[in-house]
């Protein structure tokens, strides 16, 4: 980061921190309304499930500026939604950093679900029975058992989310606009240096973006493998 | 404590129906029957993992199920030992062990950790990681863990059945032992009747969902018209009474045997008889240092007993049993061409127990306690030849020479 600062613009600098900002509000308020879905998706046989299911895989497969175009319909000034927020005295949600966060857990959920599902699965059956025979309720058994259980699928989870919002762009661009200083993320900052010809910022912010996603990897392997030697059998 | 089940589950295969009481001191209670028959099943509807089950189920005056209104698993004071060794991968031994015992109230810590680890000699595994530890000490632990919950009841899904041979020779006398140090009642799901003899007091036996027949093991394996009791060897178990005073008398040679290093012998007496047998009991018998057993059971093989009109003198055996010859009936009577050519086969029952008003030679006469306990009976196979030489009539009396007998 020192070395960055010193090639970096205030302007890029305050890119790559609100880039950051996003992904760990997101990635964190993702992560936990996503459990309850992902347990439930995990434990439930309701005939609901299948559509839950492909809901919650759509934002992998529409095109982000769908996606950013629809919600800023919804969530503007005009937008039913944003309307009502304005009414309840909130503020509507296009062009402004909730905006922008509520886009990215939109963004990542089929890339944060999924896994927990799985591994809240994997961690369920006889685990919680036996739980529950050595008197633990559902609260405590998923607190105690289930997520300690599930912490290589929920960090997964996480470290998906959170590379997924570093690199976002266009469905970013659509609700946030590309505001200097309040909603420009990073990806965006070097598209705008590519347009003004100005490879030298694109390439620092770049090598930026390539150190901290590399960074995050390694630190997720080291993790994963000590977790191991107990998770075996 | 009394336990109360009345209960009904519809399954794929069969409709499991259930309705047996289990007496206060129950005991080991085996509930027996054939692979897929709905053993587990039952028990696990005991233990409120089948939501689907409806009926009534009472412990120890306690609800767990009326209609429709059940009480959750974890409110249940029960332990559950599964099939296949359940511990919790991601807590080592010590904190699988506490699991349980860290939520149940503080009045009910009857038993405690560390009398349970001593007991069951687990100080060097509380460190380890469940992925560490062989099958049969992962079994070990699961047991102590839902023991350590201090149940009202031990529910127990075939604990010994995934396990190899070794490892199951490793469990079953630390179950043995665990049944006669904490007297609490136990469902034990086998279909090993090896288990069944060692373990159970009494049976229930199971089959196609139903509870076909019950009552004490010693009497359910002389019922031979029951599914899974025409086995090639037909264990006899007897309970029986140590007896403290007849140690010196029947034994003179106590001393030297104890001197030339061998175990001494231990006279019983069989409960419900005055009749008298010289045990030598195994190196691990008494289990440990101080602990008395006064009530033991014994198990002879009907293969180990010779039938005689008299008794006999000057022979090896010294445990001679005075008898009455109950019932004499064919074995298998479905299998008629290949009895006739290979000589049929009979099954002989003998009560060792007699009314005090019959003639009997003295040594057995003074029956005191025979009409408040059960008969006891002994079974044995006799040829057709062998019943014809002997001229062998149902209500005779006579004597039976017992060349094994082991200590359960």
């Amino acid at each position: 980061m020192v070395l960055s600062a010193t090639v970096l613009s205030p302007q890029d600098l305050n890119a790559l921190w609100l880039t950051i900002k996003l992904a760990v509000i997101s990635t964190g308020l993702l992560l936990m309304l996503s459990a309850p879905l992902a347990w439930w998706l995990a434990h439930s046989r309701s005939g609901l499930k299948v559509l839950i299911e492909a809901l919650v895989t759509l934002p992998m497969v529409l095109p982000p500026t769908v996606m950013g175009f629809y919600l800023l319909m919804l969530l503007g000034p005009e937008g039913w939604l944003g309307r009502a927020l304005e009414q309840w005295g909130i503020g509507h949600l296009a062009f402004s950093f909730s905006g922008m966060v509520l886009a990215s857990m939109i963004f990542s959920l089929p890339f944060v679900v999924p896994p927990m599902q799985n591994a809240f699965a994997s961690a369920g059956g006889r685990m919680l029975e036996l739980a529950a025979t050595l008197g633990a309720s559902r609260m405590d058994a998923f607190l105690h058992v289930v997520l300690p259980l599930s912490r290589r699928g929920v960090l997964s989870a996480g470290v998906l989310s959170f590379a997924h919002t570093l690199g976002e762009f266009g469905m970013i661009l659509m609700i946030g606009g590309n505001i200097p200083g309040s909603t420009q993320v990073a990806s965006i900052a070097i598209y705008d240096h590519v347009e003004s010809m100005n490879y030298a910022a694109a390439h620092s912010l770049s090598l930026v973006l390539i150190l901290l996603s590399l960074l995050l990897l390694v630190l997720v392997f080291a993790l994963n493998r000590r977790f191991t030697p107990q998770m075996a059998g | 404590m009394t336990i109360s089940c009345r209960i009904n589950l519809q399954r794929a295969a069969f409709c499991l129906q259930a309705d047996f009481e289990l007496p206060v001191n129950s005991g080991v209670t085996v509930l027996f029957g054939r692979s897929g028959c709905g053993k587990t099943s039952l028990l696990r509807a005991i233990a409120g993992l089948e939501p689907e089950t409806v009926g009534e189920i009472r412990v120890n005056g306690q609800s767990w199920l009326n209609g429709g209104q059940t009480m959750p698993v974890q409110h249940r004071s029960l332990g559950y030992v599964f099939q296949e060794a359940s511990l919790f991968p991601h807590l080592n031994v010590r904190r699988n062990l506490l699991f349980g015992f860290q939520r149940i109230p503080d009045q009910r810590r009857r038993i405690s950790p560390d009398e349970l680890i001593a007991l069951l000699q687990l100080e060097s595994l509380l460190d380890r990681y469940p992925a560490e530890l062989s099958g049969g000490q992962r079994q070990r632990i699961a047991i102590a863990a839902a023991l350590l919950t201090n149940p009202d009841l031990l529910l127990m899904d075939e604990p010994l059945a995934a396990l190899d041979n070794t490892s199951k020779g490793e469990i079953l006398p630390y179950l043995n032992r665990l049944c006669s140090r904490f007297s609490l009642p136990i469902i034990y799901v086998t279909h090993s009747l090896e288990e069944a003899v060692v373990l159970g007091d009494q049976m229930l036996l199971m089959e196609a969902g139903q509870i076909i027949a019950r009552g004490a093991i010693s009497e359910l394996l002389h019922r031979t018209e029951l599914p899974g009791m025409q086995g090639e060897t037909i264990p006899n178990l007897l309970d029986a009474v140590v007896e403290p005073a007849a140690e010196s008398a029947l034994q003179p040679d106590s001393q030297q045997d104890l001197e030339a290093g061998s175990m001494p012998h231990v006279t019983m007496r069989l409960k419900g008889t005055s009749q008298l047998l010289c045990v030598t009991p195994d190196r691990d018998w008494p289990l440990e240092e101080g602990e008395i057993r006064e009530e033991v059971r014994l198990r002879i093989e009907a293969r180990d007993l010779i039938l005689s009109h008299h008794r006999l003198e000057g022979t090896s055996c010294e445990n001679q049993l005075a008898v009455r010859i109950d019932k004499i009936a064919v074995e298998s009577p479905q299998d008629d061409m290949l009895l006739q050519q290979a000589g049929a086969c009979y099954r002989v029952t003998l009560s060792l127990a007699f009314s005090a008003s019959d003639s009997l030679p003295d040594s057995v006469g003074s029956v005191t306690d025979a009409f408040v306990y059960p008969a006891q009976k002994l079974l044995l196979r006799l040829t057709q030849q062998q019943i014809h030489r002997m001229q062998l009539r149902e209500g005779q009396d006579a004597w039976v020479l017992v060349n094994k007998i082991s200590l359960l």
